[in-house]
């Protein structure tokens, strides 16, 4: 599942699509975390539960940013030089 | 060095300093033009209220991450580091535009931080294949740190964001994940592999910081460097480790606060200071170059020989190439401190009006080049036999 993620990230046109497949990356993870660690106690879940959400959040505000300034949210036109 | 930092990072929100200097009545007459120019250039800047506390808990989550006993809550205090680096860059560049550089930081950490998860979770589902785990785990600090081949965000960032973010960029920021780098690297079954990647960083940032023109170029490649200087010095011993963190993050410090007070955004454009600031960034360059009599010669001197002495072949073949790779980054080390001097060397720019002068026997040449080389080794050979007899 991780693996597939991490390939999922490849070949994307759009930012929010790069960061759609960082967010399933740590869906892997907490999966991963609640079926291992979490049998016994969830606080290391719900942990990494809410940092990856304040991680989406702030990824959030910076695509909102990004696309203030650009008009898109495309990955080519972050390679546009301009002042 | 240190203090004439502190002196101006203190006096620099005291318009009174600069004014009992330039802008009295008796000197005035003397400083004339250049007192009003001085005046218009240095406007002290306001510190917003939410510096301090954002800078504290940027410290907090740092030192936290170094000081508990699990590994997962090590890596949730760096993943809080960088959650709050990202609010202080958000909240400081209000109108700057986003560009590579901020989404690709954002991006890359994130990628990072879940491998670091997955990598952790993982070792609970095997008991046999720990050492290909551990890849995993070192592959998401060296993202972390920014070492190559896992280095692609860190340059970009640098020329979109303050220099104080890029200061803490270069020094806060690494702490966690070279510690936590120096705490594995020796322990791996792929201690040859991480080592030899330690070598290949160290020779990719002299390269590319030597064809730098940028100040900030020069900054992003100078710490990549440093960062593999910080690993080996973990290794050795957090006290070393420590001791070149302090001198190289004090002349990191006073360089970059030169640089934003003369807003430097070029290395030819560190011609154009005052005198005194030119020289403080020629010595800090070559301090940090590890050139003696700097005090940055010091630590990468503790460093060598305590990896030397430490009875490994694999630190002494690193030692080497780290030195092998710091003679390259000497060339921008030299460029940024001559500019910074203003010093010229005619040979390169007037026009060739003795072409014959430069042409050298290559006999002459060869008979050269050999004896230098039969000087290192027959220095070599003698220190060798110092360990025999």
């Amino acid at each position: 599942m991780f693996f597939g993620g991490f390939m999922s990230m490849l070949g994307n046109k759009h930012v929010l699509s790069v960061m759609v497949s960082v967010e399933f990356l740590f869906l892997a993870a907490i999966w991963m975390a609640s079926s291992t660690v979490g049998m016994c106690d969830m606080t290391p879940v719900l942990m990494l539960l809410v940092l990856g959400v304040c991680e989406a959040a702030l990824m959030l505000s910076v695509l909102v940013r990004m696309v203030r300034s650009f008009g898109n949210d495309l990955v080519l036109s972050l390679g546009v030089l301009s002042c | 060095m240190g203090g004439w930092s502190m002196i101006y990072w203190f006096s620099k929100y005291e318009a009174g300093w600069w004014g009992r200097l330039f802008m009295n009545k008796q000197s005035i007459n003397f400083w004339g033009w250049y007192a009003v120019a001085m005046k218009e250039k240095f406007v002290p800047e306001k510190i917003e209220w939410w510096q301090l506390p954002l800078l504290c808990l940027l410290l907090i989550g740092v030192v936290s991450s170094l000081s508990v006993s699990s590994w997962l809550v090590a890596f949730l205090f760096m993943d809080f580091v960088t959650i709050i680096f990202l609010v202080m860059l958000s909240v400081e560049g209000a109108s700057s535009k986003y560009g590579p550089g901020i989404i690709s930081f954002v991006v890359h950490q994130s990628i990072a931080s879940a491998i670091l998860y997955f990598s952790y979770f993982l070792y609970f589902w095997t008991s046999i294949y720990y050492d290909y785990v551990n890849l995993i785990t070192m592959v998401g600090l060296f993202w972390k740190s920014a070492l190559p081949p896992f280095h692609g965000w860190y340059a970009s960032i640098f020329g979109e964001v303050s220099w104080s973010s890029v200061f803490l960029l270069s020094t806060v920021l690494k702490v966690p994940p070279t510690m936590l780098i120096g705490s594995i690297i020796i322990y791996s079954s792929w201690s040859y592999l991480w080592w030899g990647l330690c070598v290949y960083a160290m020779f990719f940032s002299s390269m590319a910081a030597a064809g730098q023109l940028s100040m900030r170029g020069f900054f992003g490649f100078l710490s990549m460097g440093n960062t593999c200087w910080k690993v080996l010095a973990f290794v050795i011993s957090v006290e070393i480790y420590c001791f070149f963190f302090v001198i190289y993050a004090g002349t990191l410090l006073l360089l970059m606060m030169i640089c934003k007070k003369w807003d430097v955004k070029k290395i030819v454009n560190l011609s154009n200071m005052s005198k005194e600031d030119g020289w403080l960034i020629a010595c800090s360059s070559l301090s940090l170059a590890g050139v003696p009599p700097f005090a940055g010669f010091m630590p990468k001197l503790f460093i060598c020989c305590s990896a030397v002495f430490s009875g490994s072949s694999v630190m002494v073949l690193v030692v080497i190439g780290y030195l092998v790779a710091s003679v390259i980054g000497a060339a921008i080390y030299v460029d940024v401190a001559s500019a910074a001097i203003c010093a010229r060397l005619f040979m390169f720019i007037c026009p060739m009006v003795f072409p014959e002068l430069l042409v050298v026997n290559p006999r002459v040449a060869m008979v050269f080049f050999l004896s230098q080389i039969a000087v290192a080794v027959g220095g070599m050979m003698a220190e060798i036999t110092h360990f025999y007899f």
